[in-house]
């Protein structure tokens, strides 16, 4: 009786290790995972190159150039193509080397701890908590205001700074907020157009050199004359800044526009012109 | 009786209504002269501040002209390329932003990129070549031109009490040719541009928007509107979209093109399509992406069968971006396994169902057959002793980068890292000047 039970445990445990190990082999999804990318796989494959001490960076569930130097150098060393990617073999390949408890990363990622993951220390001393008070919340706020820059993943929590290189989250703010007092009642287009100019202006040796100066040279725009630059943006603006500085000028590399019903200034019929989108003639 | 009482109460409160009304205008009044005063004292501190900036910057010039190695010259320039930035920021706050007061402005950014090129930049103590020589001797002269100019305005401004806050309401008003003298003054200085401009990401060339550096001019025949929007349904695919509206560009426009607007299913797309060639530099289809079903790599295919099906040759991904369930790639020309980074094109994938909603290739058009030399005078080895022992490299190649001067230069690019950080370094292949360094946040 007593052995039986005995036995019967001992069935229990192995098969329960055998599931967990089953489940943690199936963990990773089945997709190619790659630099750029957010979400629970990205945590996972951090997770697991911490463990064997390839990467000392933060468990972020953003794949930047951290993971991306760590994942190479586990690649080279285990013999495998380096590529920088995650296809099966490397996911294999990483899962027998490493662990994963899911459980206690999630844990940590969702209560906004400070820790890490190395493998061969006590996971109690790997944790540092954050403050009862900001705990969570802080982290959702942050996404909140950072306008377009964001990508809040499915749990909330895997943010990445996306911006185009040269670009802060509060000149996307400030753009959003120009764009959307200077063009509010204009097609898509001509949004990301008049964004665009903008970012011609910065380019421009004629203009300053950065964003907000740009947006606050006295009497560039009417918005920030007539204060309407304090308006709340909408999404639609928000976007249309974000196309601009990853590269669309529908504007052709104009520097100045203007509404030819409102216009006051006589030399603006002087520039020569590009085109015209919504009510905004757009010229050099 | 009554109505005695009743005038007498009314004018009473009459007059003290007019009374209050009285103070309370002067107040309002004087209020409003504070802040005028406040603004125009703001314009005056600008405009003096750049005279000043102006005149040690001709002298800081002056002084750097006569001496001899760029090691001695080297603090001169770095102190002329300090005041050319206060100097910049001075003139930037003046309210002339519709008036050509551009020369200023440009001289001093060109003062600014030309002292950080030869006094901050540059490692070696070689002495100033000829052609730097020359540089500096003419922007000496320009500031000199420039700074008498506004020495002539500053005289006027004070002697006539002239007020900023009427050159803003000539500028405003329609009647700008009005005698101001201060507009007069700064029309005068104007003049022609100079080549730089701020250096933006490698794979951001910004040739395109300073027209002047047209490197390549479009290849092929001209064509006709209606071919144009043949073209566009074939490239997005949308045989059976409806054309809205089809514009010429103007001649302001950096390439002669066809506007296009179209609606396919109810939803917009607008392009613009070059005339010489008939080339779609770029289109931008409008709808919403609410969710995420697919991620980079499914969309890095999607792009790759794009460019693939538009015979689009020898791209490599160089740089992916994922904001609000769209990602972007960027894709630069390979040759001879040399990145040309301003030949670059940009791919806007829907991360819902892959469709591809925007695509950019301008800067392709204009850079991708400019012939940069491609073969390296430095080893890699020598380019290597350049950088700081504390990088660790983790990846190098050679690649085409436009410099600040607008310039296409070979150089090899080093993936760094140290602690955390990794960085890009670009180090001309010609000389081992540092071209940029870059710390990359991706």
């Amino acid at each position: 009786m007593r052995k039986r039970l005995i036995r019967g445990i001992c069935a229990a445990i192995l098969a329960s290790l055998l599931l967990s190990h089953t489940f943690e082999a199936d963990a990773f999804s089945n997709r190619v995972i790659m630099r750029g990318d957010t979400g629970e796989d990205v945590v996972e494959l951090q997770a697991r190159l911490q463990y064997i001490s390839f990467y000392k960076g933060k468990i972020d569930g953003s794949f930047g150039y951290g993971t991306y130097w760590a994942l190479r150098n586990f690649q080279s060393q285990f013999g495998l193509t380096v590529d920088g990617m995650v296809g099966s073999t490397t996911k294999q390949k990483l899962i027998k080397a490493s662990q994963y408890d899911q459980a206690f990363v999630n844990r940590n990622i969702r209560e906004g701890n400070e820790f890490t993951y190395y493998g061969g220390v006590p996971l109690n001393q790997q944790v540092k908590k954050r403050n009862t008070q900001s705990s969570g919340g802080n982290s959702g706020n942050a996404n909140n205001q950072s306008g377009g820059g964001n990508t809040p993943q499915q749990g909330g929590n895997y943010t990445m700074d996306n911006l185009p290189q040269g670009y802060s989250k509060s000149d996307v703010n400030l753009m959003a907020n120009a764009v959307y007092g200077e063009s509010r009642g204009e097609p898509y287009i001509g949004q990301v157009a008049v964004s665009a100019v903008i970012i011609n202006r910065v380019a421009d040796p004629r203009f300053p050199n950065n964003i907000s100066d740009v947006i606050f040279q006295p009497g560039a725009f009417t918005a920030v004359s007539d204060g309407q630059i304090w308006l709340t943006p909408n999404e639609s603006a928000k976007k249309a800044v974000m196309d601009a500085i990853n590269g669309w000028d529908p504007s052709n590399g104009a520097l100045y526009y203007f509404n030819p019903d409102t216009a006051t200034s006589a030399w603006i019929w002087t520039r020569p012109q590009i085109g015209k989108i919504g009510k905004h003639i757009f010229c050099k | 009786m009554k109505r005695r009482y009743w005038i007498a109460g009314l004018s009473v409160i009459a007059v003290a209504l007019l009374i209050g009304l009285g103070v309370w205008g002067y107040q309002e009044h004087q209020m409003k002269k504070t802040v005028m005063i406040n603004a125009e004292n703001h314009y005056q501190q600008a405009f003096h501040e750049l005279t000043y900036y102006v005149d040690s910057l001709e002298e800081s010039l002056g002084t750097a002209l006569a001496m001899q190695s760029r090691e001695s010259m080297r603090p001169q320039l770095v102190e002329t390329w300090r005041l050319s930035a206060l100097a910049h920021a001075a003139a930037n706050e003046l309210p002339l932003t519709f008036l050509p007061f551009n020369r200023t402005n440009e001289f001093l950014a060109h003062v600014g990129e030309f002292t950080y090129n030869t006094g901050v930049k540059t490692i070696n103590d070689r002495p100033l070549s000829n052609k730097e020589s020359k540089n500096l001797a003419k922007l000496y002269t320009e500031s000199m031109t420039i700074r008498d100019e506004l020495r002539d305005v500053q005289s006027k401004v004070m002697s006539q009490h002239l007020r900023w806050m009427d050159v803003e309401q000539a500028l405003k008003s329609k009647k700008q040719n009005q005698d101001n003298q201060v507009i007069d003054g700064m029309k005068r200085v104007d003049g022609q541009a100079t080549d730089y401009t701020q250096s933006f990401s490698p794979e951001n060339p910004r040739n395109v928007v300073l027209e002047k550096k047209k490197i390549n001019p479009m290849k092929g025949a001209q064509i006709k509107s209606s071919q144009a929007v043949d073209n566009l349904k074939k490239w997005v695919n949308k045989p059976h979209a409806q054309t809205r509206k089809v514009t010429q560009t103007g001649k302001g426009s950096n390439v002669p093109a066809y506007e296009i607007a179209m609606k396919d299913k109810g939803r917009s797309l607008n392009a613009s399509v070059t005339k010489k060639g008939g080339h779609i530099a770029w289109f931008l289809f409008e709808r919403p992406v609410e969710k995420e079903t697919i991620n980079l790599y499914d969309a890095s295919k999607r792009s790759e069968t794009f460019l693939k099906q538009r015979q689009v040759k020898d791209m490599i991904l160089t740089k992916r971006n994922k904001y609000n369930h769209v990602a972007v790639l960027t894709y630069v020309l390979q040759k001879n396994g040399v990145r040309v980074y301003p030949a670059s094109m940009r791919i806007k994938v829907a991360l819902d169902n892959g469709e591809i909603l925007a695509f950019d290739q301008t800067d392709y058009l204009f850079n991708k057959y400019d012939d940069v030399p491609l073969q390296p005078k430095l080893s890699e080895s020598e380019a290597r002793k350049q950088l700081n022992p504390n990088l660790k490299v983790q990846e190098s190649d050679l690649a085409v980068f436009q410099n600040a001067m607008l310039k296409n230069v070979l150089c090899y690019e080093f993936f760094a890292t140290r602690a955390n950080d990794t960085y890009r370094v670009m180090l001309n292949a010609e000389n081992g000047d540092q071209e940029k360094i870059e710390l990359l946040k991706e």
